[in-house]
């Protein structure tokens, strides 16, 4: 039995322009792709998590809507939501050079607001040694 | 209009309320989670400081003063043997007199504390799984008491001619029997009906709010004192629907001292659970292990992840946009409804129909 340490928390901050959706889908998405969830793997029902978050109901909904657009999640009324195996996805050239454009910016945003060059490229490279390490089939 | 009779179907319950209030009041006021003082968001070194502890002399002092006064009143129209209408006046004026110094002293409290308040953080965790289905004890745990009043039912049945012609269906406070029925189908089951009934109400009740509570820290060392409280307090509440199951069940075949150990077990029980509670804090914070509340990468505190600006005079939630039916209370143990859904009220008047509908039936049924 996991330890309360070792669960897969999710965290939002309501107090971010993000909308709370976008956060809650990002959040998972960040799990689901770590491999966290074996396919077949439960969430917890929409009401048990809009009232942890003290959210609406259906900001959780739309978020689990669009997982399972995404093809992470399968959901079925009254079971709540279950992880499915997603098939391997290939980006073409137009994703792959979008992600970097992003992913740039998000370190440029980074090192604007006081975090060191240094530790941008540790914390880059120890999720890319994460990444490797998480199940195949989630990737 | 009889004061005579008024005089002493107030007086009881009222006494009880003017001694026992006060004190749960100053004692509460030192067990709400650190991060919340008098129902408002503060820093959790407040409570500690020298500021903090002076708000909460003054809270206990007022609160005492007022309850003194109150039981002055109170007392000479109880034991005085003055006329019933003056005995009663003076009652109500002594209970009035103690809640007015009780809402004073909170409303004092509150004005003191609020130049201290500090915005609580506004991030929000939650564990990435399904809330077991598994209730608390186990569902043959959860289910015993129900089995020990069919079985009792059957026992009933069974050992029709031994049942007394009177038979027992209250007990005072020492386990006396003080109040009796007489043979009959109504009277015999009916109490198995009630005893049903009050478990079926308890057990839904502290599991609704078990399985519907939000839970305010999901890692770390306070949420596993936040489970092990919920825990804790759930068994003690099921010890309790045990001896109730077998006081109720058994009333009509078990002789009155085999009864009394009943009676006194789920008076003890009920003791322990009030004490267990105050005892832990709210959700379990003064639990053995315990560090300063504070959200994980930011330092405001987390409170009980309720806005400050939705509890109407620190006591009464009322948050529309929050799904949940029942949140922590900011002064007590255990919960209270958020008053802004819908479904709390509907919940609400089942609870006080059911209320009111037991001793009726009691009444109609065992007399």
């Amino acid at each position: 039995m996991p330890t309360q340490s070792e669960m897969p928390i999710l965290r939002i901050d309501l107090g971010s322009p993000t909308p709370v959706y976008r956060q809650i889908v990002d959040s998972l998405r960040a799990l689901l792709v770590g491999g966290t969830f074996a396919p077949g793997g439960r969430l917890p029902t929409v009401r048990e998590m809009a009232i942890d978050l003290g959210v609406n109901h259906n900001t959780v909904a739309e978020a689990y809507r669009l997982l399972a657009e995404e093809g992470w999640l399968e959901l079925k009324r009254h079971h709540g939501a279950t992880v499915i195996l997603r098939p391997a996805q290939r980006a073409g050239p137009a994703r792959q050079e979008d992600f970097v454009q992003r992913l740039r910016e998000l370190a440029a945003r980074a090192i604007a607001d006081g975090v060191d060059k240094e530790e941008v490229a540790k914390l880059l490279s120890a999720l890319a040694e994460n990444l490797k390490h998480s199940r195949k089939e989630t990737l | 209009m009889n004061w005579k009779i008024l005089q002493i179907v107030v007086t009881p319950p009222l006494l009880l309320v003017m001694w026992i209030v006060p004190g749960f009041a100053v004692l509460t006021a030192r067990r709400t989670r650190p991060d919340l003082f008098f129902s408002i968001t503060v820093e959790p070194s407040l409570r500690q400081s020298d500021a903090g502890r002076a708000i909460l002399r003054q809270f206990s002092r007022t609160v005492i003063f007022s309850s003194l006064i109150g039981l002055a009143l109170t007392l000479p129209g109880v034991f005085a043997g003055l006329t019933p209408a003056l005995g009663l006046a003076l009652i109500l004026g002594g209970a009035a007199v103690e809640f007015a110094g009780m809402i004073m002293a909170w409303a004092t409290a509150r004005r003191r504390v609020r130049p201290y308040h500090v915005e609580p953080s506004r991030e929000r965790e939650v564990v990435v799984k399904p809330r077991p289905t598994r209730p608390v004890g186990g569902w043959l745990g959860q289910a015993g008491p129900f089995l020990i009043l069919g079985l009792a039912a059957l026992c009933l049945w069974w050992r029709w001619d031994a049942i007394p012609e009177r038979f027992p269906v209250h007990w005072d406070l020492y386990g006396r029997p003080d109040g009796w029925a007489i043979k009959s189908g109504r009277s015999v089951f009916g109490s198995v009906l009630v005893g049903t009934l009050i478990c079926l109400f308890f057990s839904l009740l502290f599991n609704g709010f078990v399985r519907g509570a939000r839970h305010i820290h999901s890692s770390g060392p306070d949420a596993e004192k936040e489970s092990r409280f919920l825990r804790t307090m759930m068994l003690m509440v099921l010890g309790l629907e045990y001896c109730m199951a077998a006081m109720f069940g058994f009333s009509a075949i078990l002789p009155s001292r085999l009864m009394a150990i009943f009676v006194v077990a789920g008076l003890l029980v009920g003791v322990a659970i009030t004490v267990v509670a105050f005892r832990s804090g709210q959700g379990g914070w003064r639990l053995r292990g315990q560090t300063p509340a504070s959200t994980p990468g930011n330092q405001a505190p987390a409170g009980d992840r309720t806005p400050d600006e939705c509890w109407k005079w620190g006591l009464f939630y009322y948050n529309p946009a929050d799904p949940a039916l029942w949140v922590e209370k900011r002064f007590g143990i255990g919960w209270t409804f958020n008053f802004g859904n819908p479904r709390a009220w509907f919940v609400l008047g089942a609870i006080l129909l059911f209320a009111a509908a037991v001793p009726v039936l009691s009444i109609l049924l065992m007399k």
